[in-house]
């Protein structure tokens, strides 16, 4: 009898992470919901600092190609590419809405992605970043481990600022360049940054988008006033700031949870420029709602343990990046085995509920 | 000859440059302003990295611009900020003085 409860607890338990993946879809709760949501920690009263980086994109004759890998990693992002078709017009496609409707998440089976360095990195601070891209495997089942060889993340730092490329699409990048900037980090870079920055970038590889650009947070902004300051602070013309502060995200993103200002995936924007006065305080690390929400996403497995991220001999890498011309191309084969080597050992929930054979988890890569 | 000068190399800015009439000066930093002497120096603008593709496409990512571009126009002095760092997180503006000279 025991065992039986067990089982139907199990069976629910995957159900709702189902249910959970599928809500952060349509933003709507099914009917398995049973605890209340969790709640965004905007008024936790963190300090208010946020970074500022760019998600990468990749080339727009990939990007059906893109989609079609994401797809194929994990169904999820079936339905947001098939929403593409609900776009008005061509002019609906920019960039940030097609990083957002064409999303790139791995799916829910568990992963390890190798990481490599594009410069001589020491290996302390090679582990040190490693370990803070791993904070968010605490509630996901995607880990990262050091490679002595080329990674599946190849992070840089040298010039540029912060960026990552948005989750699969690591995967089309050539190889000898890099998918995430961590412009100057040394060991001298104080802890908060590594919580800031590495975090964040690495929300980005897992597939998440900036935050602040949700379209609850941009109607607080007063466009007149955010030109005055950012042509005062930056000497941002009106253009930029449109594209850095004022074009929102469509509903079509993924991100399900409610608008959430402390995200680690939010920027930090001063009162001065609200129409309410009072700032987006922005996040300075993950939060309870970040971790839950990438913990529906990309859920551990129900049994048995993803096994811990162990470091790899280490092996300084300094690769020369060239321009990426279109023969660098990753070919389909190449992108592929990227891909299921990323897949651990261990299995994906239907494995072990073959009564969900069939249903969305069944049907990931 | 005018030159494209490349800034990469210094760890930190000088306070003050020397550049010829034409030279095109640039820096990494996510924006910029002359504060004076806009008939000497010219801000050509913040700019997001771009890559151009074999189709003759060109991918830029989303995000903060990183590289500032400023021309020197003719003899004298100008003055000009450059805000370098993340523009969203304390960003740090350096004060650059600039000579121009034939
Ligand atoms: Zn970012």
């Amino acid at each position: 009898m025991k065992e039986k409860n067990d089982h139907e607890r199990q069976l629910r338990e995957a159900l709702l992470k189902i249910e959970g993946v599928l809500s952060c879809i349509t933003g709507k709760e099914g009917p398995l919901a049973a605890s209340p949501k969790e709640e965004p920690s905007a008024d936790e009263g963190l300090p208010p600092e946020q970074l500022g980086c760019s998600i990468k994109s990749v080339p727009p004759r990939l990007a059906k190609l893109a989609a079609e890998t994401a797809r194929r990693v994990n169904p999820v992002n079936g339905p947001v590419l098939g929403r593409l078709a609900e776009l008005k017009a061509p002019t609906d496609f920019h960039p940030q809405f097609l990083t957002i409707v064409v999303s790139k998440y791995w799916g829910p089976s568990p992963r390890r992605l190798t990481v490599s360095f594009m410069e001589a990195t020491p290996a302390d601070l090679r582990a040190r970043i490693v370990s803070h891209m791993n904070a968010w495997a605490k509630t996901t089942c995607i880990s990262f481990v050091e490679t002595t060889g080329v990674g599946t993340v190849r992070i840089a730092r040298g010039a540029g600022g912060y960026w990552s490329y948005l989750g699969t699409d690591i995967t089309l990048i050539p190889k000898n360049r890099p998918t995430m900037n961590l412009q100057g980090f040394t060991m001298n870079t104080p802890e908060s940054e590594f919580r800031r920055v590495v975090r964040h970038e690495t929300g980005h590889t897992l597939g998440f988008p900036h935050e602040h650009m949700r379209k609850e947070l941009v109607s607080r902004i007063d466009p007149q006033k955010a030109y005055l300051y950012f042509l005062k602070t930056q000497g941002w013309d009106k253009a930029t700031v449109d594209a850095q502060v004022l074009t929102p995200l469509n509903d079509q993103s993924i991100m399900g949870t409610p608008a959430d200002q402390t995200s680690i995936m939010c920027y930090q924007l001063p009162g001065s420029i609200t129409k309410d006065g009072k700032p987006i305080t922005g996040g300075v690390d993950i939060n309870t709602t970040d971790y839950a929400f990438a913990g529906k996403i990309y859920p551990k497995p129900l049994l048995g343990l993803t096994p811990e991220p162990a470091l790899a001999d280490h092996l300084e890498l300094a690769v020369d990046t060239t321009d990426w011309d279109e023969a660098e191309d990753v070919p389909d084969a190449e992108r592929d085995a990227t891909i299921e080597a990323t897949l651990l050992p261990s299995h994906g929930p239907t494995d072990r509920y073959p009564e969900l054979a069939g249903t969305a988890l069944a049907n990931h890569a | 000859m005018a030159r494209l000068i490349d800034t990469q190399s210094l760890p930190e800015l000088p306070s003050q440059i020397t550049l010829s009439p034409g030279d095109v000066l640039v820096l990494q930093a996510s924006g910029g302003y002359v504060q004076t002497g806009d008939d000497v120096l010219e801000m050509l603008g913040a700019y997001q990295p771009g890559l151009l593709q074999a189709a003759g496409t060109v991918l830029s990512p989303m995000g903060a611009p990183g590289t500032v571009l400023l021309r020197a126009l003719q003899p004298g002095q100008a003055t000009v900020n450059v805000v370098m760092g993340d523009p969203w997180f304390s960003p740090e503006t350096h004060t650059l003085g600039v000579i121009v000279e034939v």
